[in-house]
């Protein structure tokens, strides 16, 4: 075989492995696309026209006011849009106390609010980790705010 | 704060497991509008994983390929009491009673155990609230000048009973009163405030997310009224929602928002509210060509002060040039009431409310109220 149709046909072989798939997602009116397969559910606040997309791995899009749906190539998971990875929870689900590690050590406060967007408690520090009693929550989902993350934790 | 918590908590109780759920409103691509109940939405694969749906299960009906949209309705509840205006005439003890009807007829649902129940039900006393018949009917008045979406109701008189025709208590406190539901039935009201409330959603949320972050009040305001009128049609008059904001924001079997001029002071009085730009409904008379006929515009308050605006009449005739005129555009009362009369009916009885608040000294000046 001629080697220039050898090389073709492994250029060929290694752009079909390259290729992406498409998946549906959900198109918030921010433009950020969420793969429909990696989302929990939709929550509507019970304040104001809005809802929050709730992911399987705890991460939370907040603040929707309108969605279409479309298909896209999506090589990841979770929320496509660029986030920082700096705030960290465990255990979840918990019992009686999160422990939440921040990356940067710096005065923030933390919200805990239930899926429905009311807030439950507030609470500071200025540590890079911080503990939150939650063994008097009911037992659900509640979504942990601070500066712009938002992690769900399942309270057990 | 507490105080409202304990209404809330009392008026939970009251309804039981009947409390107003979360509504989410789904426009698909054939045009028609589902409305679907329930504060959480999930989606579920066909047998072949390849296609989804809205819902637990995969149904063809709700593919998200049929879908063009999903957004969430207004929750039912009131909006911030500054913005009504008739709630700020009544003492503190009629204002409490006023919030508690408010959210209760915002709030309701039907009663399972109850379904061809007829009346809303109302309890002060277990609110531990009191107020008398009187003050009931003045509170009830004021309420649906204030509120535009109390279409769940056939008639703001309460009754005495849930079914027999008996007036409350004319003295003493009232205790526990009923409104008769629209169409006089609880459970069909609700299914059609539901529907309808989607339909709404869809219309009027197309203009308000038009308004930008960094607008001011004013032309948040000219932005409303603009797009507002741009949308309406002044007619619709053979049909009962004409003057209420099913018209202004549901179209006909033609497709036309076709609305008489209740309609474009309601539909005005909503977006406004939406906005959280105080807006007062106003009924009086107006004298464009004598003799005067009834009628209803609004007064808003922009940057702290009132002006008069007449959305009818800067709705300009079938066949004009222009879209949207501003012949009666926030007006102060030097401008505005040489044609209008607040507060008198045609045939000299007293309407609205007793008295309406100043007006800015200047009517506001157009070219401030442009917007990019």
């Amino acid at each position: 075989m001629p080697k220039f149709l050898i090389a073709a046909l492994l250029f060929f072989a290694g752009t079909l492995c390259m290729a992406e798939e498409t998946y549906y997602c959900l198109i918030t009116d921010k433009d950020v696309k969420i793969a429909i397969a990696d989302i929990d559910f939709l929550i509507a606040s019970d304040s104001e026209p809005v809802f929050n997309a709730v992911l399987k791995n705890g991460e939370v899009c907040e603040n929707i006011r309108k969605a279409s749906f479309g298909k896209e190539s999506y090589q990841g998971s979770g929320i496509t849009e660029s986030r920082s990875a700096n705030v960290s929870i465990f255990p979840n689900p918990v019992k009686q106390t999160l422990h939440i590690t921040c990356t940067e050590s710096k005065k923030r406060s933390f919200e805990i609010y239930s899926t429905n967007g009311s807030l439950l408690r507030k609470a500071e520090s200025d540590g890079n980790t911080t503990t939150l009693y939650v063994g008097d929550l009911p037992e659900g989902k509640y979504l942990l705010r601070t500066e712009s993350t938002s992690l769900m934790f399942i309270k057990n | 704060m507490k105080s409202f918590a304990l209404t809330t908590a009392i008026l939970l109780l009251f309804l039981g497991t009947a409390e107003a759920k979360a509504q989410f409103v789904v426009k698909k691509a054939d045009g028609s509008i589902v409305s679907i109940e329930g504060s959480e939405i999930s989606f579920a694969p066909d047998a072949d994983g390849v296609k989804w749906s809205i819902g637990d299960e995969y149904v063809e009906d709700n593919d998200l390929d049929n879908i063009l949209f999903i957004r969430p309705i207004l929750p039912k509840r009131p909006f911030d009491s500054s913005l009504y205006y008739g709630r700020s005439l009544l003492d503190e003890n009629e204002q409490k009673a006023y919030d508690f009807m408010l959210a209760a007829f915002l709030g309701f649902a039907p009663d399972p155990d109850n379904p061809n129940a007829k009346r809303i039900a109302v309890n002060f006393t277990e609110a531990g609230i009191d107020i008398t018949y009187e003050q009931l009917l003045t509170i009830g008045k004021y309420m649906q000048y204030d509120e535009p979406r109390l279409l769940m109701l056939q008639s703001i008189v309460p009754k005495g009973d849930a079914t027999q025709m008996v007036s409350p208590p004319k003295t003493g406190p009232v205790g526990t009163v009923y409104y008769d539901a629209r169409f006089f039935n609880v459970n069909t009201a609700y299914t059609i405030q539901t529907l309808n409330s989607a339909k709404i959603e869809v219309a009027a949320s197309e203009i308000l997310d038009k308004i930008e972050p960094d607008m001011n009040e004013a032309q948040k305001f000219r932005l409303i009224h603009d797009e507002f009128i741009k949308l309406v049609s002044y007619g619709g008059m053979s049909t009962g929602n004409s003057g209420t904001i099913e018209g202004a924001f549901i179209p006909n079997s033609l497709g036309v928002y076709a609305i008489v001029c209740q309609g474009y002071a309601k539909g005005l009085q909503y977006l406004c509210l939406r906005a959280g730009i105080p807006a007062i409904y106003v009924t009086g008379t107006a004298n464009y060509n004598p003799p005067p006929v009834d009628h209803a515009w609004n007064m808003v308050k922009i940057d702290g002060e009132w002006y008069n605006v007449d959305a009818t009449n800067d709705d300009p005739p079938t066949g004009a040039t222009v879209q949207v005129r501003y012949e009666d555009f926030l007006q102060c009362n030097d401008d505005f009431l040489h044609d209008h009369t607040p507060g008198v009916t045609t045939a000299g009885t007293a309407d609205s409310f007793p008295a309406f608040p100043e007006t800015a000294s200047q009517s506001y000046p157009l070219e401030e109220t442009e917007y990019p």
